[in-house]
């Protein structure tokens, strides 16, 4: 399991090292990516947390949970880089005219039509952009638990904050991010969209 | 309950986290309030929505990784950018207040851990110093064994982190970051270009700046990272010198 993969990995056994970074670069990779919003970006992150993570081995303490050690330095990476890029503050909602703007994330559906495919890519963009304007924090945690099915105590662990304040802090994202759906749900329904009610999944 | 408490709890409800009793006060109110049934709803969709989010990492991502991984030579426990600005006996003090075991060596040699010390300066100091100087190869440079000698026997005495005559100044020590976050050294600004010395064993970094470098270093990542101040670092003049520990998580 993973203590003896980073017992060795800790000794210099790369190979080790690597079913490490093979069970856990889709989950960083995926913090990463909600953390600074483009896959460049997340590439690089998600590369620098593998790379400190090995470097670091060497003083990582045994009894404590090596994916909580992972994520918070990955976490402290992103948060990093987030105030290096200044990314702090709120982005703006938007929503995509039917001009087809820009799309940071491609979300292709080969099994769905033509129509179909419009409706879950908007619908799914709709949520990206939603926890995209979302402040770091409140992502951040928001992500952790639903992504990537995080205990409160181990988000806790992750964050280095109380489990209380973990409780509120997700109740608190969630609230803001119902909201921010809300926004881009009525905008989308402006003439200029081009998909009709019936067509849509149920959003919020 | 108010529909404000009532949010916290559909949250607490979503995520299995709601005591018994704070499930059966929010059953109650949900079956008394249609508002919070629809916004129940709005948050199990935002949820399967959030969980539809995920992707596959792309496919170059992980060839990537290891090759920066094998770039990197293996843990290196000793690595000199260049010598020490600390005397050897000066860094085994240092290694001593942080309560780790260890003594520099200015060599490649992997060092031979000695027992950890939580005793004070005074007890550790006279044991210490003479294996220091024994072990050390004949071909050793001149000044950390010159250190040596020059440490007082009174261990009460401040310890200094450079080859200056002591003065009455107290030394400033910051460690930033903890075992279990760090900030990432290459990032930090103020230290590029930096002597840094990597006690790699012990994952600490060592550098020394002065006191206004470190108070502004101190200002930007206070928010992320614990540290601690030794000696009086607020007050000190801005061109005392200050060693920064920052301790790989």
């Amino acid at each position: 399991m993973d203590t003896e993969l980073v017992r060795k990995a800790a000794a210099g056994d790369s190979d080790a090292f690597e079913q490490l970074v093979l069970s856990y670069e889709k989950p960083i990779y995926n913090l990463c990516l909600r953390m600074c919003g483009n896959a460049e970006d997340a590439m690089d992150l998600t590369q620098e947390t593998f790379l400190k993570a090995w470097r670091s081995l060497g003083s990582f303490r045994a009894d404590a949970a090596f994916s909580t050690w992972l994520y918070r330095l990955c976490s402290n990476l992103c948060i990093d880089y987030l105030r290096r890029e200044q990314k702090r503050k709120v982005l703006p909602l938007h929503v995509e005219d039917s001009d087809g703007d820009e799309r940071p994330l491609d979300v292709p559906d080969p099994a769905a039509g033509p129509e179909e495919r419009l409706s879950t890519q908007e619908d799914r963009q709709q949520v990206a952009d939603a926890l995209q304007s979302l402040e770091p924090e409140y992502r951040e945690a928001l992500t952790l638990r639903v992504l990537h099915d995080l205990s409160y105590a181990d988000i806790a662990a992750v964050l280095q904050v109380r489990e209380g304040t973990v409780k509120s802090r997700i109740a608190r994202a969630r609230e803001k991010m119902r909201e921010a759906m809300q926004k881009l749900g009525n905008k989308s329904t402006s003439p200029s969209s081009k998909l009709t009610r019936h067509e849509r999944r149920d959003a919020p | 309950m108010t529909c404000e408490e009532a949010l916290v709890l559909l949250s607490g409800h979503l995520d299995g986290a709601n005591t018994p009793e704070e499930e059966a006060r929010l059953e109650d109110h949900l079956a008394r309030c249609p508002d919070c049934r629809r916004i129940l709803d709005a948050y199990t969709a935002m949820d399967q929505g959030i969980l539809e989010l995920s992707e596959e990492p792309p496919a170059q991502l992980h060839d990537r990784i290891m090759a920066a991984v094998a770039a990197e030579a293996k843990p290196r426990r000793r690595r000199r950018v260049r010598p020490a600005v600390m005397g050897l006996a000066a860094a085994a003090v240092l290694c001593l207040a942080l309560g780790l075991g260890y003594l520099p060596r200015q060599t490649e040699e992997p060092t031979q851990p000695v027992a950890r010390v939580n005793n004070t300066l005074a007890d550790a100091l006279p044991a210490q110093e003479e294996p220091a100087v024994q072990e050390a190869p004949p071909a050793q440079a001149e000044s950390p064994e010159a250190a040596t000698r020059e440490l007082p026997s009174n261990a009460a005495a401040p310890a200094t982190f450079s080859a200056e005559p002591e003065t009455a100044v107290e030394s400033l020590l910051v460690e930033l970051g903890d075992n279990a976050a760090s900030p990432a050294v290459e990032t930090i600004p103020q230290l590029e270009g930096q002597t840094v010395e990597v006690d790699g064993a012990c994952g600490v970094y060592h550098f020394t700046l002065d006191a206004a470098t470190v108070r502004q270093i101190i200002e930007d990542y206070s928010e992320l990272y614990g540290f601690r101040t030794h000696g009086d670092l607020e007050n000190a003049a801005d061109d005392t010198p200050c060693d920064l520990v920052i301790v790989c998580g």
